[in-house]
């Protein structure tokens, strides 16, 4: 078995069962775990990513009162390997609960010369 | 209450195969089946096509449509849209006229009935989307029913155009008919027609649809009965069967190759509250998980907020398998006949109470805007599941949930009565995709053949004008691949007798959908109000500085003359009188994958055409051109680029580190009234 690559920026090694970076191999947290606790995060204000095009309360940039932009980076490379927009305070959602042992097992028996890398 | 019947609403699945369905699946080989298939197919997309040229509503015109052909036993076997709610939006009904009607002796069913049903407790969406039914018999023997539905935009509710934003219950929402028989001896009655007439606003095209639904039932019976005439009435019945059989299987296989698993997504439907119950942004949260589990898919809304007293409650078979129908048969398996069948390895979870399992006396006129939230949460949940699977190339990241209908109603230009609603929701941006950017002015995700209908037929079928439409700037997620550029459009009140307009929305302080895999979220939107301008005296001068462009009307704002209003893109339904404007957009599709990784010249590309501004390529997608030239800097674009991931490796932190600041935050206490316990709506 060896790397089955999961989302465009995130590998899972079978053999270690842990969560990598698929831009630059780094290991970033078990596979069991939220892939988010393997990455850096960083809140941001939405204004520096959504420019306001007018000032008030309505400028088609998400209010920072009730939106904010969740950031994570793989801590080897800088990859932004996911982002959540969130009210603030609302907690970080775990996306991605993959069956291991299943994911295994499948490919034990499909590609017993190794995942697709 | 009598005429309800909720036991009804939990027949989404097909029902179990008849001893006579089985002998008659054995009588088709393959290659007859293939022929079967296909023809079903021409026949539900003919259907579909006489809806579209002669409804009245410019709703239906545009493609709010859905004809399908259903087995003896009401299970949808072959349809075409429009709509896919609308395609397999007969499936209940029908089931209601089996179970209570065909062996009622005041009722029956025969051949030339036609049957209406537009009641949400009956199975259908909302008032609006209405349904006309034809069993097809064949020698006196029940092989088959032809549905037609389609959305007609007045209902004769308390607000117009069939949306209600200020419904608290469903007897505030106009016309709501259990399946009742509209035609007898295939003539539709003069009595049930003129009653309908006389609940609503626009008795005119409440008419030309029913006689429209009635035309496509017929044009599918009359198709289905020359196939029964060729091959013999047991082919219908089998083929139909083995339509929805082989779907089911076909679609079964190939989500067991996906990795088991649960996947999540929340989605925050930001919203404003009516003037008249006091004003305020609120957020509603749907909360959709998906578990994968070898052939099954569990689609769980635990976790989203609760009933509320508005329109915004959605029955749970709107999800499944109306709903459903989207991701499976436009998105998932569009190589695949369309069936219920398709979509039966999904399981619903919904507990009573919540947004999506309400009260029977909710009001459920705006439930379709819920449903697209759940749906966005959906595509989000399938792109995780699908990136490691063959059908990778299937997955997109979101649509904008939120899709602005306004709704309007006046006397036009000829001094007709008119009350209907706009199609701009048919050309919202569509998601990025795994290999490239998304559809700009795509068009309405529910609604794979919706057209945004011609600026002059709006003109003509009511009193305004377009003073202009555009794809917007920046309107859609940034990412590796852009989303799609959602339409931005102005009214403008010209010549007008008289007119009322309204807008039903919301999203202007969150984003409107989130993006996938480090891709950003399509931004919120804005309604701008103009009242009383002298931008006709502007038009009729040629005058150069009319605006073309939201940003142009912010910019020029006092030079325009009137009143200017900047607020999220809900209108409240009020006087739209000559010289008013109402500016505001669709949303676009949300972004795939980070932004340092886009081609640079992509960026550069759409910088010139006006979809990317030199704000985004500067400080989102960090990319240095020449302005003049177009041309990359290609070292500078990489030093730029470098630059920011290494700045994202100083200024990131552990999650552990940043939940314990993170989690004493929250959002304005006012805007958590109907969202339920905080945070996780408990």
């Amino acid at each position: 078995m060896a790397r089955r690559q999961i989302t465009e920026y995130l590998d899972i090694d079978l053999d270690s069962e842990m969560w990598c970076c698929n831009r630059c191999g780094a290991e970033l947290v078990n596979a069991r775990d939220n892939y988010k606790r393997g990455c850096l995060v960083y809140e941001r204000d939405p204004r520096t990513v959504h420019n306001p095009v007018i000032e008030g309360e309505f400028t088609r940039s998400p209010h920072p009162d009730y939106c904010r932009i969740i950031e994570f980076y793989c801590p080897s490379c800088g990859v932004m390997v996911e982002n959540e927009y969130l009210p603030p305070g609302h907690p970080i959602t775990h996306d991605i609960e993959l069956d291991i042992e299943s994911l295994k097992a499948k490919h034990a028996t499909a590609a017993p010369a190794g995942g697709d890398e | 209450m009598a005429g309800r019947d909720l036991d009804i609403l939990e027949r989404v699945y097909p029902e179990p195969t008849t001893e006579e369905e089985s002998r008659c699946m054995e009588l088709l080989t393959p290659a007859e089946f293939e022929i079967f298939s296909h023809r079903m197919q021409m026949i539900a997309l003919e259907a579909n096509e006489v809806l579209i040229r002669t409804l009245g509503s410019p709703a239906g015109l545009a493609g709010d449509v859905g004809a399908c052909i259903y087995t003896a036993q009401g299970d949808p076997a072959s349809a075409a849209v429009g709509i896919w709610a609308h395609a397999f939006g007969g499936q209940l009904p029908i089931k209601y006229i089996i179970k209570h009607w065909m062996d009622d002796p005041t009722v029956g069913v025969r051949d030339g009935d036609v049957f209406f049903c537009n009641e949400a407790l009956c199975g259908c969406v909302h008032p609006p989307d209405m349904g006309t039914f034809m069993p097809v018999f064949y020698e006196g023997r029940l092989i088959a029913w032809a549905e037609a539905m389609a959305h007609t935009t007045d209902t004769g509710a308390v607000d117009l155009g069939g949306f209600c934003m200020s419904a608290e219950s469903r007897y505030e929402e106009g016309m709501k008919v259990t399946p009742i028989k509209i035609a007898e001896d295939f003539q539709l009655k003069n009595d049930i027609l003129t009653m309908m007439e006389n609940m609503v606003r626009d008795a005119r095209v409440s008419t030309l649809d029913n006689k429209s639904r009635f035309a496509a039932c017929m044009r599918i019976r009359e198709r289905l009965l020359e196939v029964a005439e060729k091959k013999g009435p047991d082919y219908v019945v089998g083929g139909l069967r083995k339509m929805i059989e082989e779907g089911s299987s076909a679609a079964r296989k190939r989500i067991e190759e996906l990795n088991d698993g649960i996947y999540r997504q929340p989605i925050f439907m930001d919203m404003e509250e009516a003037e008249s119950r006091g004003g305020g942004q609120y957020f509603i949260r749907v909360m959709v998980s998906i578990e994968k589990r070898g052939d099954r898919l569990i689609a769980d809304l635990t976790g989203t907020s609760p009933e509320r007293a508005t329109s915004l409650n959605c029955r749970k078979h709107i999800i499944h398998p109306y709903g459903t129908g989207v991701i499976f048969c436009s998105h998932l398996f569009p190589d695949l006949p369309p069936s219920i069948g398709l979509t039966d390895c999904v399981e619903l979870k919904v507990p009573d109470g919540n947004l999506f399992n309400p009260s029977e006396d909710a009001a459920i006129t705006l439930g379709p805007a819920s449903a697209f939230a759940a749906n966005q949460g959906c595509f989000a949940c399938m792109a995780r599941l699908l990136f490691d699977s063959d059908l990778r190339s299937q997955l997109t990241s979101t649509y904008p949930y939120v899709t602005l209908i306004a709704v309007w109603g006046g006397m036009d230009r000829k001094g007709n009565v008119f009350a209907s609603l706009g199609l701009d929701l048919n050309a919202g941006g569509f998601p990025a995709r795994v290999d490239k950017d998304g559809v700009d002015t795509g068009g309405f995700h529910v609604a794979t053949r919706s057209d945004c209908e011609d600026a002059e037929d709006i003109d003509v079928l009511s009193s305004m004008s377009y003073l202009f439409r555009r794809q917007g700037t920046d309107n859609f997620g940034h990412g590796m691949n852009r989303g799609g550029a959602g339409l931005e459009y102005a009214y403008l009140a010209h010549k007008s007798p008289m007119m009322i307009l309204g807008n039903n929305g919301g999203c202007g302080r969150f984003s409107s959908a989130p993006g996938i895999f480090g891709g950003y979220a399509a931004p919120p939107l804005i309604g701008v109000k103009l009242s009383g301008s002298r931008i006709t005296e502007m038009l009729e001068n040629g005058d150069p500085l009319t605006p073309v462009s939201i940003q142009e009307l912010l910019e020029r704002g006092e030079t325009l003359g009137g009143t200017m209003d900047v607020e999220s893109p809900m209108l409240e339904i009020g006087p739209f009188n000559e010289g008013d404007v109402f500016a505001t957009m669709q949303g676009g599709g949300a972004g795939y994958g980070d932004a340092l990784e886009r081609d640079p010249a992509s960026v550069v590309r759409d910088v010139t055409g006006g979809l990317v501004s030199d704000w985004a390529a500067r400080n989102v997608y960090r990319v240095a051109f020449d302005r003049e030239t177009g041309l990359v800097d290609e070292g500078e674009t990489a030093r730029l680029r470098s630059e920011e991931r290494e700045d994202r490796k100083r200024r990131g932190i552990s999650l552990e580190e940043f939940e314990k600041e993170w989690s004493r935050k929250s959002p304005p206490q006012a805007s958590l009234k109907f969202y339920g316990s905080w945070p996780n709506c408990d």
